[in-house]
């Protein structure tokens, strides 16, 4: 019988686990009189463990779909969230869809004015990096790009090397910027600080002095670890102003790990209003030609009307050969003229990618090639990937490979 | 015959003015107010802009810092901008009644209701059909828009007593000199027209049109805390500034 998602399931006195929608294992266990959470992806291959350290003791309760520990002066529930907006979240003027296949909330209660505004929590992460994504400057905003509120000071959590095929973008969680809200539900955002990009060792939540110094007790602080695989931010493809369509291209760059051939490329976009718009895929490879002169290796597929919510679109490709070592840019541009006077078709991305990014004002009618272009100053994960099959090994290595093993093996 | 609340705000504050669309729309959608046509006149100039309005393209901002005039943003998905001056009447018709089964008939019916309410003042419109705009000969004498909330429909529509159409062309970047195509009651009747006999013109243009009767009131407690709440938002720089917003506080965000 197939497991229940985001249900807590009891697998010890003290351990518990579910699952969440894309079948990832979180782990809730009482541990060392604390709660300690683990979060899986890709089955083991990545982690992050955090000990809830600040509420100890020898007891728990498990209970209505969570796990509860309480002190005389402090509360703790961790417990699975589902998909939620931002807009029921923290009532974000803007409506944005998060944890798309659910996530853990762990709620720590202060029943009382605390003694620290700052909470320093031990964590172990493998085979991740932590991206902190920036507030928006004035520059980011007058160039249209968007992003929650709570995305805004947030950790956007990725494999440390890996993304495209089973792996997508790479991205495993985000975990979200925490509010706090008092008794009479005021809130305030906390501010949340990681140690570390690889191997962090603390995760840091600070609740305003002013905020714990004002509140109605008990005061919630609830951060969100959410599972998704797309960007939080949103940068412009396609728009129009005053009657005149625009397109930029943007694209990421990434090293293909073995020889293959190219599928297919998805690239998570929306409008901000009703219209669809075309767009275009392509794969460059980085500096083939020269140095920022990026040689066309999959010629721009189009999709027409690409619709207007929230969704991957897929690019259908023809088989191009992909090396393996070789650095190709997976990017994608969208058609200006097809947005309805000032507003805009968008690609999601979070800051500071891995490996280089790109992108520029262009051409939609006919794109670059081959793309010369020099690389962006703050590196970004765009949320375009690729699929691709892996060339099988050639029949003659096989027997090359299997005579000087039994060579070795003095078997001849 | 039903009986709808109409409501007269007369020199409001910009803020007020221009959100007490969203305020009338919430309530009735949430069931804790009748449906209701509006009329309101605001006590000072404002710009009002879309969600989506780029204020740097659309709005000469330097200008309005300098002149007191509020820079407003609704919820509306547009990118455009307006004005409006003390001599601007909005006509705000909101409702969820089942005499408006669809939201074409919705539209239709609130149109010829101004095209009725102009009519009992003296003016020969028309309204040509899929335009936003009611026209008096070429000119545009009001234009409108409408939302759809759940299941509350929101139609409003602007005339203007008189307009101030130099201080309009320094507050905001248009493409058209709105002394050309723009006109006014005073304009059309030769004669200065109150803020009363609007409102009493529409109220025979609406009732005879819609088959409703009309009964003076005013915003009930739960709108005054709905506009109070909405005021923070409406008021607040990230709003005002970038179009998003959320109650939580920010400590954080340098300046």
């Amino acid at each position: 019988m197939l497991e229940e998602k985001l249900k807590i399931i009891q697998d010890a006195p003290s351990r518990y686990h579910f699952k969440t929608k894309d079948n990832q294992r979180v782990v809730i266990e009482h541990k060392d009189r604390g709660l300690t959470l683990g979060l899986h992806k890709w089955g083991e291959e990545a982690s992050f463990e955090i000990a809830l350290n600040m509420v100890l003791s020898d007891k728990h309760q498990f209970l209505e779909n969570r796990v509860e520990l309480e002190t005389p002066a402090l509360k703790l529930h961790a417990y699975p969230i589902d998909a939620r907006s931002t807009g029921e979240l923290y009532g974000d003027s803007d409506d944005d869809i998060q944890c798309q296949d659910g996530g853990l909330r762990f709620e720590l209660v202060l029943k009382g004015k605390p003694i620290v505004n700052s909470f320093t929590i031990p964590i172990v992460a493998k085979n991740l990096r932590f991206s902190y994504q920036p507030f928006l400057t004035e520059q980011d905003i007058a160039q249209g790009t968007r992003c929650p509120l709570n995305v805004e000071g947030s950790y956007a959590v990725y494999h440390v090397s890996k993304k495209n095929n089973q792996y997508m973008t790479g991205k495993a969680f985000h975990i979200y910027r925490p509010i706090a809200e008092d008794a009479l539900s005021s809130k305030a955002w906390c501010s949340l600080h990681i140690d570390g990009y690889i191997d962090p060792k603390t995760l840091t939540i600070t609740v305003p002095q002013q905020f714990l110094d004002e509140a109605v007790y008990p005061v919630t602080i609830d951060p969100d670890f959410g599972y998704t695989s797309m960007g939080g931010t949103w940068v412009i493809i396609a728009s129009k102003n005053k009657g005149v369509g625009s397109t930029s291209r943007k694209g990421s760059a990434w090293t293909m790990p073995a020889t293959g051939t190219a599928n297919y490329i998805r690239a998570y976009l929306k409008s901000d209003t009703t219209d669809t718009v075309d767009c275009k895929a392509v794969i460059n490879q980085k500096d083939s030609v020269a140095v920022s002169q990026h040689g066309q290796i999959a010629a721009p597929v189009e999709n027409l009307a690409c619709v207007a919510a929230i969704h991957w679109e897929e690019f259908t490709l023809g088989d191009e050969a992909l090396t393996g070592g070789v650095v190709y840019i997976l990017n994608v541009l969208g058609n200006g003229d097809d947005c309805s006077d000032g507003f805009k078709y968008f690609l999601a991305f979070d800051t500071d990618g891995a490996v280089n990014s790109y992108g520029e004002t262009h051409n939609y009618v006919a794109p670059e090639s081959p793309w010369i272009v020099i690389l962006d100053g703050t590196t970004v994960d765009h949320s375009i990937y690729c699929n691709y099959t892996e060339a099988p090994v050639g029949l003659e290595n096989k027997s090359a490979n299997m005579a000087a093993k039994m060579i070795a093996g003095k078997l001849i | 015959m039903e009986v709808w609340r109409f409501i007269a705000l007369r020199n409001i504050d910009p803020y007020t003015f221009q959100y007490a669309r969203e305020v009338l729309t919430t309530s009735i959608d949430k069931d804790v107010a009748p449906s209701t046509l509006l009329v309101e006149q605001p006590s000072s100039p404002l710009v009002p802009v879309g969600k989506d309005t780029d204020l740097r393209s659309k709005v000469r901002l330097q200008f309005c810092k300098d002149n007191g005039i509020p820079i407003i943003r609704t919820a509306s998905h547009h990118a455009s901008s307006g004005f409006y001056d003390t001599n601007s009447i909005r006509c705000v018709l909101v409702t969820k009644s089942p005499l408006f089964p669809s939201w074409e008939l919705f539209v239709m019916l609130f149109y010829k209701s101004i095209v009725a309410s102009l009519k009992v003042l003296g003016i020969q419109a028309e309204h040509p059909p899929g335009s936003n705009n009611i026209l008096v000969g070429q000119k545009k004498t009001s234009t409108s828009s409408g939302i759809v909330v759940g299941n509350t429909m929101m139609m409003s529509c602007t005339l203007s007593l008189d307009f101030d159409y130099d201080l309009a062309d320094k507050a905001i970047i248009s493409k058209k000199v709105m002394r050309g195509w723009v006109t006014t009651l005073k304009g059309e009747l030769g004669r200065d027209v109150s803020f009363d006999e609007v409102c009493d013109a529409v109220k025979q243009g609406f009732q005879s049109t819609l088959r409703i009767e009309l009964k003076d009131s005013d915003l009930n407690d739960e709108e005054m805390h709905i506009m109070k709440n909405l005021g923070e938002k409406h008021q607040s720089e990230t709003w005002v500034k970038y179009g998003k917003w959320s109650p939580v506080k920010d400590y954080w965000r340098s300046e």
